[in-house]
């Protein structure tokens, strides 16, 4: 009863959200802003994802990025080497990216907590490693050497969208559209699963896996699945953003993009429902407001970083939770599981 | 004479839910004061609020003559109110030896803890044998043995017991309670906490009967075994 | 067997300064439960405070030494009466103070950027000299690095197991409320342990930074390796951590010297992962049972 209540208010603030942003570009037309939009939308995606792995599956994963960089890369070798459209290279990154991370969630089966934190964090620091330091020339681009997986440099100018010709000046609109859609359809259906059976077994193995596994849960089976499900839509949202900056480089691994993203979880509060996206606006905005304090940037960025954790620890989502629950709202029966 | 430890109206308990609902319990200078009551009805929540784990709402404890209500943890051992925990709760990873060292940790007189280590050896000779052995790959009723020796090591005024024959077959808890008989004639307090009262009946000066949060009945031992009715009705005929 | 040998001594001397790091990583997570994101930094705090303080004062290298200790030390303790402290107890503990010490880590380096400047530099506090073991080169200041970490790790073994100091920290790390039920003031050995692996750390990063160069972000490398190492011991098991570090740094050696260094750190990733997935607790973790 309470739980389909909260799905609908759930969905109808999704709804409101993605209408919002639609509507957007009619005040917004600076391009440079729209692009910083698209990235948070891309960065929202992975943070939902994420936390959807992280603080509902309760897997502390580090692999996170990995799974955005396959996308990116898909798309990048997959126009470039296989001349596939880029349309078609969408969904082939977020399949491709699905399948890593099934099998990286097979091996981390038997490992709990840390572990997996350091399993995944080892794997994708080797993955990184073989990738910059591969010199051997597969192809070549422009008259110089192209690696295999595009070497310390990356891939660029590939195949994009396309909205230059179509849109011609107006082309970021093309991309801001595509970028809005797929966050839809992530914040639908991250609402969905975590308001579904799916997102109760997940807290299921989460928070109790002898009682799960006497319901029937298996926690082997749900934690593939949770790692498969998070890593499509990331892989997905990495794939776009290969699309829109046409390029995909070893960047994507850096230890700052991960604690970045991270931080977007975790100042968001793990474990709610809209926590990503709240912790998603708030660091682009830490960031965009330490641009413009040039040589602090870092400074700024590592101090709000401590000051949130140890002040929110459950989360700026976790906060207003508190706070409601302090108004001495009626707090819904499902506080537990974190729906807010 | 004054009590050793005196609870009036204690109030305590996690988070949204209290636990205990005005508690009050007196425990004299010398002596065994049984808690009974059936699981989950506070015995072990007070014990946590006397030794200090959870925060007391309202209510006051004088221990020794000392408001203890708002002491730390470290403070109130130091004063000597022991708590031996639940299940044992030792030190897995260290030996018998050194488990029983860490009871003594807030003294500094190395004579003085030698002997009081003697002292257990000789109420525990089975510990001595097993002195440098791992405490993980202890039976049950050592690891009670090393629990109990380590709460005695320090220098206890009051010593709380909780569960002492908790999960141990009957052979080995005649063997802690006989332990524990010595103690008591040596002029040691204690407070103790069991499910199963019949042991107790024995071994317990004055009774304790906890039900809800609450305290039901109070009185000596010899009232208890005379209003068998009043226990019958909380535990089921014991 | 020339080979053997420089192998051997290459990687008991990264296994010195590995070890170090480790230990200190090891302990606090023991502890307190918490991945010190922000060690690496203490490693390059120590290395830059020796480097500082031998300037100024012309230093003898002992006192370098002490200083590279003594900055440890103190980051070690700050850290935890200004952040760590506050967040203990709180659910979601591991994790947030896992962002909060990276945050502390970006603000050290930025300082560390701030004061002197990105450019790398040598490490002033050094012994130099080449001694001749067995037919095979080695510097003095690779002997003593390994003899200093040797005796700080032996140090803090003798600390650890026969101390009544080093007991209450065992018995905190292996469970804090019984700990505290014996009258340990569990905040106290918070402390102690910060500043001790603090102190470990920074000694650490001068060894580190005699061996290379001083730069900012020199503790990003050590900090990956340390991690990995505390891992493949078992997180929590101290002394396992310590004998990975050799482990592992012979092995990094032996691998570096048959198929190129590019490939060290790479194969020791596969193996680690090859590892936790044959045996989950790593090498000398106890088996976690789940008790239903």
């Amino acid at each position: 009863m309470n739980q389909s209540h909260s799905l609908k208010r759930h969905l109808l603030v999704s709804v409101l959200i993605v209408a919002g942003f639609a509507a957007l570009p009619l005040v917004m037309t600076q391009r440079y802003l729209l692009g910083e939009v698209i990235l948070f939308f891309l960065w929202a995606m992975v943070a939902m994802n994420w936390n959807l792995l992280m603080g509902h599956a309760g897997v502390f994963s580090l692999a996170q990025m990995l799974f955005f960089a396959t996308g990116a890369y898909s798309v990048a070798m997959g126009t470039s080497y296989l001349g596939v459209s880029i349309w078609a290279a969408l969904p082939l990154a977020a399949v491709v990216s699905a399948i890593l991370a099934f099998f990286i969630g097979l091996a981390c089966l038997r490992l709990t907590g840390a572990y997996v934190a350091l399993l995944t964090y080892a794997i994708v620091g080797m993955v990184h490693v073989l990738i910059i330091t591969e010199t051997e020339c597969f192809t070549m681009v422009r008259n110089s050497c192209q690696q295999m997986f595009g070497g310390a440099a990356g891939f660029s100018q590939f195949e994009d969208f396309g909205f230059r010709k179509l849109l011609r000046g107006n082309w970021i609109l093309g991309n801001y559209y595509v970028a809005l859609l797929a966050f839809a359809v992530t914040i639908l259906g991250i609402v969905v699963i975590i308001h579904g059976r799916l997102g109760l077994a997940f807290r299921a193995i989460r928070d109790n896996v002898g009682y799960a596994s006497s319901r029937g849960i298996d926690r082997r089976k749900y934690q593939i699945a949770a790692f498969a499900i998070s890593a499509f839509l990331t892989g997905l949202a990495g794939a776009i953003y290969a699309g829109h900056f046409r390029a995909a480089g070893p960047s994507l691994f850096d230890f700052s993009t991960l604690l970045f993203v991270l931080s977007m979880v975790v100042v968001g509060g793990v474990g709610s429902t809209w926590g990503p996206i709240i912790g998603a606006g708030t660091m682009m905005l830490i960031i965009e407001f330490s641009k413009g304090m040039g040589d602090a940037r870092d400074l700024i960025l590592g101090v709000a970083l401590i000051v949130f954790v140890v002040v929110m620890p459950k989360g700026l989502a976790g906060s207003v939770r508190q706070f409601r629950q302090m108004l001495g709202r009626k707090a819904s029966k499902n506080e537990e599981g974190s729906t807010v | 004479m004054t009590q050793l430890l005196s609870c009036e109206n204690l109030v305590s308990g996690y988070l949204n839910r209290p636990v205990l609902h005005g508690v009050s319990i007196e425990v004299p200078q010398q002596g065994v004061l049984a808690l009974i009551g059936p699981n989950g009805h506070g015995k072990t929540t007070l014990l946590r609020t006397l030794s200090g784990f959870l925060p007391l709402r309202s209510g006051k404890i004088t221990f020794d003559g000392q408001d203890a209500g708002r002491m730390a943890v470290n403070k109130r051992v130091e004063a000597g109110l022991i708590h031996v925990p639940q299940g044992d709760q030792l030190f897995t990873e260290m030996t018998v030896e050194d488990n029983l060292l860490m009871g003594a940790y807030l003294a500094s007189d190395k004579v003085e803890i030698a002997q009081r280590l003697a002292d257990v050896y000789q109420l525990f000779p089975k510990l001595k044998d097993r002195r440098n052995q791992l405490a993980s790959g202890l039976s049950g009723g050592e690891r009670r043995m090393v629990g109990i020796g380590r709460g005695l090591m320090a220098d206890a005024r009051l010593i709380m017991l909780d569960e002492p024959s908790l999960g141990l077959a009957p052979l080995v808890i005649e063997q802690i309670y006989a332990a524990l008989d010595q103690l008591r004639a040596r002029g040691k307090a204690f407070l103790v906490v069991e499910e199963n009262p019949s042991r107790l009946m024995h071994f317990a000066d004055r009774l304790c009967l906890m039900d809800a949060g609450h305290v039901v009945w109070q009185g000596s031992a010899a009232e208890a075994r005379d209003s068998g009715d009043i226990l019958k009705t909380y535990l089921g005929g014991h | 067997m020339d080979v053997l040998i420089q192998i051997f001594f290459t990687g008991v001397t990264l296994g010195a300064m590995y070890a170090l790091a480790s230990v200190g990583l090891s302990l606090i997570f023991g502890t307190l439960g918490m991945f010190n994101m922000a060690h690496g930094l203490f490693m390059t705090l120590g290395a830059y405070v020796a480097y500082s303080a031998a300037n100024a004062f012309q230093l003898p290298l002992v006192l370098g030494f002490v200083a590279a200790m003594a900055a440890g030390a103190v980051i070690g303790v700050l850290t935890h009466l200004l952040i760590v402290r506050f967040m203990l107890g709180s659910p979601d503990f591991g994790m947030n103070v896992m962002v909060a010490t990276a945050g502390l880590g970006i603000v050290l380096q930025d300082i560390v950027l701030k004061i002197y400047g990105g450019y790398p530099y040598p490490q002033v506090v050094r012994v130099e000299g080449i001694a001749q073991l067995g037919g095979v080169s080695i510097t003095l200041q690779a002997l003593t690095n390994v003899a200093v970490a040797l005796a700080l790790i032996l140090g803090t073994a003798w600390l650890l197991m026969k101390t009544r100091f080093g007991r209450a920290i065992r018995a905190t790390a292996m469970n804090r409320e019984a700990a505290m039920l014996m009258g340990v003031k569990a905040d106290t050995v918070f402390l102690q342990v910060m500043a001790l692996a603090g102190m470990l750390a920074g000694v650490a990063g001068l060894m580190i930074s005699t061996q290379a160069t001083l730069s900012p972000q020199m503790g990003g490398d050590p900090l990956l390796k340390a991690f990995v190492i505390c891992v493949v011991a078992g997180l929590g098991n101290v002394w396992g951590a310590g004998v990975c570090a050799f482990g592992l740094a012979l092995l990094e050696a032996a691998i570096g010297y048959y198929f190129g260094v590019r490939f060290g750190f790479p194969t020791m990733l596969m193996l680690v992962i090859l590892l936790l997935i044959w045996r989950p607790q790593g090498l000398f973790g106890r088996e976690r049972v789940v008790r239903l």
